[in-house]
């Protein structure tokens, strides 16, 4: 209980140097400790019926560490909303994998967290609760910024201070954009790694456990507490599959350390890549010089850059809104208002009755989706009609194949999943770094306007081709766009399985590595 | 006529039960009858089916949640997250044993098992459909390639129907509408997701049925496998198996298929071949009304009440099921040696047991064949413990029973096959209707020992059929009868207590006072002798041959057919003189 006193204290620390005045304008609800709209329920602090107040013991490896889950995991003790109103009082009937596995490393969660509904969304401006507000520039003047999305909350809540780590998800770059915007670590681990079980379904192919945190060490521990093979989620990777990465990763990581050994550069021996492609016609200039920045950081350690190119992930961005939203068409047809959540008529709301089923789910439906969830579960459903199917939905997955293969091409290491290995490619890269966003967090008035629903899509241009490889990816904090002030994340990339090649990278990064402004 | 249906559903815990009110509309009837007309004979028709079995399994598909086959398990009780599709679960892999359930119907099917199949998504809105999607097999089924053969019968030819594909898929949750009587006008769909998850194989068959009767005769022998492999207790009237009857009708000796309509959920033998029947004059009827007469393309209902199909939906309105690769479930891979194991564990396929019994060596009559091959097939359950007493109750049990009979052999009689089926078929079956019935416990036949002793005794004479059947029922009421099961009294004993066995062999002991009739002793001693000489000739020409010590064999023989009652100095005498003086 003594950890939970002190996070009591802190947030209302946090409360009181922010004050309350920001909130007002766009939050819908008005809690003092969180300024930002980041939480859809914080647990009292001083609440004892909380499950996981078990007595943390400091032999828990994450013992009083305070933690906030996005709103798309299970929640056996509180509701678990999707930040929709179809979801609105759901209350889940178990703990997902990842919150049982935190509970009993001792964590203490402090809330759920706001995020676009149903994870849809890369400003985290579509949610039942209102859009969360980037808490990255304290007493700005600036108009509001969006926290990015869909896990808007998650790296709202880490920036804040509300919590050391936040567990978010990422389909196609929901946890490592908000990072990038907010200027923390997000982290998206290889596809299959961390057990889905409880992770409410947006796009299953793509959707993976994401870890938002202030420093890699944080999100490396919590990484490596909840990696682990879980009968559960079908997907999640067997053991002798693990076993072979980290025999793969380790062969790797031996001939980096071997290559740097006793040398003051540590990277020395270490080869990353620079796609010439992940530099297209949308990336505003604000971002390149904080990347460039880096770059030079990382060649100073000893690393040597070597562009190369990765010839198909033009195609990448309209591949992954087919595929995502064509599952998430499928996932959320559970939601009609028969079984749980949101009802459409259940109430008096003065209308007619409806008088066939087909009416009743069709007014749930409409009633309890937000617009932004609709729009996508209409591409989905499109995708998956008979006449638009082959052309769109097997399209994309093909698309996404070819993707997989420009990835296999450039690294090193071989891909474990594939069924014919191939032998490791000397000429091939560790690494490949990008800047994770076209620009910095976009003004909150402007996502509003939705002018052109393009423009949030291409948010994700940078982000989705890992996605679709299932490859483990990490925005890095490296400082402030010059212009605006705002932070600007850079994107490591690594070979699925191949988290400690990542991790050689980013330790350095993390230890070393000091932005211009001092703002991570 | 409108209905409004009100629905409720019981959550697994805190989710509260929410209800709505729905309302549809009723299935319309056309009174007509097309019991006795028949189809032209220049014309012919074709039959497709495709059926849906639920598999025998402890669990459920894709999660672990158990299964019961009792239809007293209250309903939202056998359930988890996963079947009630709430937000944040996943399906499990394909469950063991209902795997193997799969597995065996396919290859009593004849079907080539997949070495990889897979798991597709076939989405529509229904209130027993909690995720909106149902995940089956389109593009890549588990099992292909099987046929059934079906014997020539009632007129029709024999016929090998294709079954094209053997697909794995969830079974929906069950509806239940009621008409209420508080709310006039109000029936109410009660949705019980017990059902929800369970494993189904769908069965398509090839169109090579070419009438109702064939049709019949085909779902008769799907269930007949389905259950005898135990994959299956192919129950229509609880809706663990439901048939899609696909018919067309054409010129015979024409090569073009006619347009077909689908018949859904048609469930009962009868009613599929009345379904049929229906459809076939509809379709002959409506491309004989004018010269452009035409069949459309459409799925049908079937009303159980008039015997006739009704419109449902043209082919025009045919949902798109926007099927999609089920991104969760990875392919279902299977090696031979998993296929091979299960195909060892398998019981003898009817159709070799058939051949058997009927052909070379057994000659038992196919009528009597097909009875024994019939007994307790409807009783395919999931517990299939070998049981110590012969409970006919479970598939092949009779056919496993008379195996026993001829195998227990307690004499060097041979007892013909054919007879000991006429036995079971006419005698024990009948035995075992005539025994009152109890809730839940099941009739036994005797041991076969002691089926055969009586059959040995009618064949050696000594007792006559009628008397035979007399003691049969005794020893079924024995037999079913706990305080009289263990008892020791010989079946030869009985037969001699009730007066029933014949002087012959009732005198054959040698004291006398037992003696009541008035043959002596060893003329019932003779007879016996002459019997084993003529049972053994092999062994008395050896004696013959000079080699007398053979005769302690057919002395063993005496004293075993006279029950130990024989005096066995006395049938050694006997035997020596019989042989000697036919050797002269």
């Amino acid at each position: 209980m003594a950890a939970r006193q002190r996070i009591a204290r802190q947030l209302d620390g946090i409360a009181r140097r922010h004050g309350h005045t920001q909130a007002a304008s766009t939050s819908q609800r008005h809690d003092p400790l969180d300024a930002w709209n980041c939480l859809t329920h914080r647990n009292s602090s001083s609440g004892t019926s909380n499950s996981n107040a078990v007595a943390s013991s400091s032999k828990q490896p994450l013992a009083d560490w305070p933690v906030t889950i996005k709103d798309n995991f299970c929640t056996s003790d509180v509701p678990t909303t999707c930040a929709s109103k179809m979801l609105a009082d759901y209350r889940p009937t178990f703990d997902a994998a990842v919150v049982a596995r935190l509970k009993a490393a001792g964590a203490c969660i402090v809330g759920k967290t706001n995020l676009d509904e149903f994870a849809m969304g890369s400003s985290n401006v579509h949610s039942y609760f209102g859009p969360v507000k980037n808490p990255a520039k304290q007493n700005s003047n600036d108009e509001a910024r969006a926290a990015g999305g869909s896990s808007g909350g998650a790296a709202a809540s880490v920036r804040a201070g509300l919590c050391r780590v936040a567990i978010g998800s990422d389909t196609g770059g929901s946890i490592r954009l908000p990072a990038s915007h907010c200027g923390v670590w997000g982290f998206k681990p290889s596809y299959g790694l961390i057990s889905r079980w409880g992770l409410v379904s947006y796009a299953d192919s793509l959707d993976t456990v994401g870890i938002a945190a202030s420093s890699w060490q944080d999100a490396r521990r919590t990484f490596q507490l909840l990696s682990g093979h879980d009968r559960r989620d079908p997907t999640s990777m067997h053991p002798r599959t693990r076993q072979k990465a980290a025999r793969e990763s380790q062969k790797q990581v031996d001939r980096i350390q071997q290559s740097a050994r006793s040398r003051p550069d540590a990277l020395h021996g270490l080869r990353v890549g620079i796609p010439h492609e992940c530099f297209p016609a949308e990336l505003h200039s604000q971002v390149l010089p904080p990347f460039e920045r880096l770059v030079d950081f990382l060649t100073s350690k000893g690393a040597t850059v070597i562009p190369c190119s990765l010839p198909n992930i033009s195609l990448a961005l309209s591949a992954y809104y087919v595929i995502a939203t064509a599952e998430a068409s499928s996932n959320l047809a559970r939601y009609d208002g028969v079984r749980y959540g949101f009802q459409a008529g259940a109430k008096d709301d003065g209308r007619e009755p409806a008088k066939t089923a087909a009416e009743v789910y069709a007014r749930t439906r409409s009633q309890g989706f937000g617009r932004e969830v609709q729009k996508r579960l209409l591409l989905g459903a499109h995708a998956l009609s008979a006449d638009a199917f082959d052309n769109t939905f097997l399209r994309s997955q093909e698309i996404r194949k070819v993707v997989q293969r420009d990835f296999d091409a450039v690294f090193r290491a071989p891909n474990v999943l594939r069924r014919s290995q191939a032998d490791e490619r000397e000429e091939g890269v560790d690494v490949l770094v990008h800047p994770c966003s076209v620009s910095s967090a976009p003004r909150l008035d402007a996502t509003k306007a939705s002018s052109s629903p393009m423009s949030e899509y291409v948010q994700d241009l940078l982000t989705v081709p890992s996605s679709l490889a299932g490859l483990p990816s990490v925005s890095m904090p490296t400082g402030v766009a010059e212009d605006d002030g705002w932070p600007v994340g850079t994107m490591l990339t690594a070979q699925w399985g191949m988290e400690n090649v990542l991790d050689i990278v980013a330790s350095v990064v993390d230890q070393e590595y000091e932005p211009k402004d001092g703002l991570r | 006529m409108v209905v409004a249906i009100a629905m409720a559903i019981a959550g697994p815990s805190q989710q509260r039960p929410c209800a709505t009110l729905l309302r549809v509309s009723s299935a319309p009837h056309r009174p007509s009858s097309s019991s006795s007309w028949s189809l032209p004979p220049d014309w012919e028709s074709c039959i497709g089916i495709e059926t849906h079995a639920q598999l025998l399994s402890p669990t459920k598909l894709f999660s672990p949640t158990r299964t019961s086959s009792s239809p007293f398990t209250p309903p939202n009780t056998l359930i988890n997250p996963f079947d009630l599709s709430h937000p944040g679960t996943l399906p499990s892999l394909v469950q063991p044993p209902t795997l193997a359930a799969a597995i065996r119907a396919a290859l009593f099917l004849n079907c080539q098992v997949q070495a990889e199949s897979r798991f597709d998504r076939k989405h529509y809105f229904y209130t027993d459909l909690p995720a909106g999607y149902q995940i089956t097999q389109k593009w890549a089924p588990f099992a292909k390639g099987g046929w059934i053969d079906l014997p020539a019968e009632e007129g029709q030819d024999d016929v090998r129907v294709e079954i094209e594909q053997v697909q794995l898929e969830q079974d929906t949750a069950k509806s239940t509408h009621s008409t209420s009587i508080e709310v006039s006008d109000v029936s109410q769909a009660h949705i019980d997701l017990n059902r929800s998850n369970l494993g189904l194989i769908e069965i398509v068959s090839g169109p090579q049925l070419r009438s109702a009767t064939q049709a019949g005769a085909y779902v008769r022998k799907l269930q007949e496998l389905l259950r005898r492999c135990v994959a299956s207790d192919g129950n229509m009237e609880t809706g663990s198996m439901r048939c899609d009857v696909n018919v067309s009708i054409r010129p015979r000796g024409s090569r073009e298929w006619g347009t077909r309509c689908e018949v859904k959920n048609v469930n009962g033998v009868r009613f599929i071949q009345k379904a049929v029947r229906s459809e076939i004059k509809r379709q002959f009827e409506l491309l004989h009304a004018s010269s452009d007469g035409e069949v459309r393309q459409e799925t049908r209902g079937f009303d159980e009440r008039t015997g006739q199909t009704f419109f449902l939906r043209s082919k025009e309105d045919a949902p798109d099921y926007r099927y999609m690769p089920d991104a969760n479930l990875p392919p279902l891979v299977l090696g031979r040696g998993k296929v091979e194991e299960v195909r060892k564990g398998l019981p003898e396929h009817p159709d070799a047991q058939k051949s058997r019994l009927v052909g070379k060596g057994w000659r038992i009559p196919e009528r009597d064949v097909g009875v024994l091959m019939r007994v307790g097939l409807e009783g395919a359950t999931l517990v299939q413990e070998k049981k110590e007493a012969w409970a006919f109750d479970r598939p092949g049990v009779a056919v496993e029973y008379l195996e026993a009979v001829l195998a227990s052999s307690s004499s060097s009689v041979k007892l013909p096959p054919s007879l000991v089926a006429k036995w079971i078929v006419h005698e024990v079956l009948k035995a075992l209707n005539s025994l009152p019935e109890q809730e839940g416990q099941s009739r036994s036949a005797p041991a076969p020992a002691r089926l055969r002793e009586l059959l040995e005794l009618v064949e050696g004479k000594e007792v006559t059929t009628h008397n035979a059947r007399a003691i049969l029922g005794k020893l079924v009421e024995m037999e079913n009868d706990a305080g009289k099961r263990k008892s020791q009294e010989s079946v030869r004993e009985m037969a001699a207590a009730a007066g029933f066995i014949s002087p012959a062999s009732a005198a054959l002991s040698t004291s006398p006072a037992s003696t009541t009739t008035s043959s002596s002793p060893d003329d019932a001693l003779h007879e016996l002798c002459t019997r084993v000489i003529a049972s053994l000739p092999d062994e008395a020409a050896k004696v013959r041959a000079g080699k007398v010590k053979v005769v302690q064999r057919m002395v063993g023989e005496v004293m075993k057919m006279s029950k130990g009652q024989a005096d066995a100095k006395r049938a050694r005498e006997v035997l020596l003189e019989m042989c000697e003086q036919a050797g002269q």
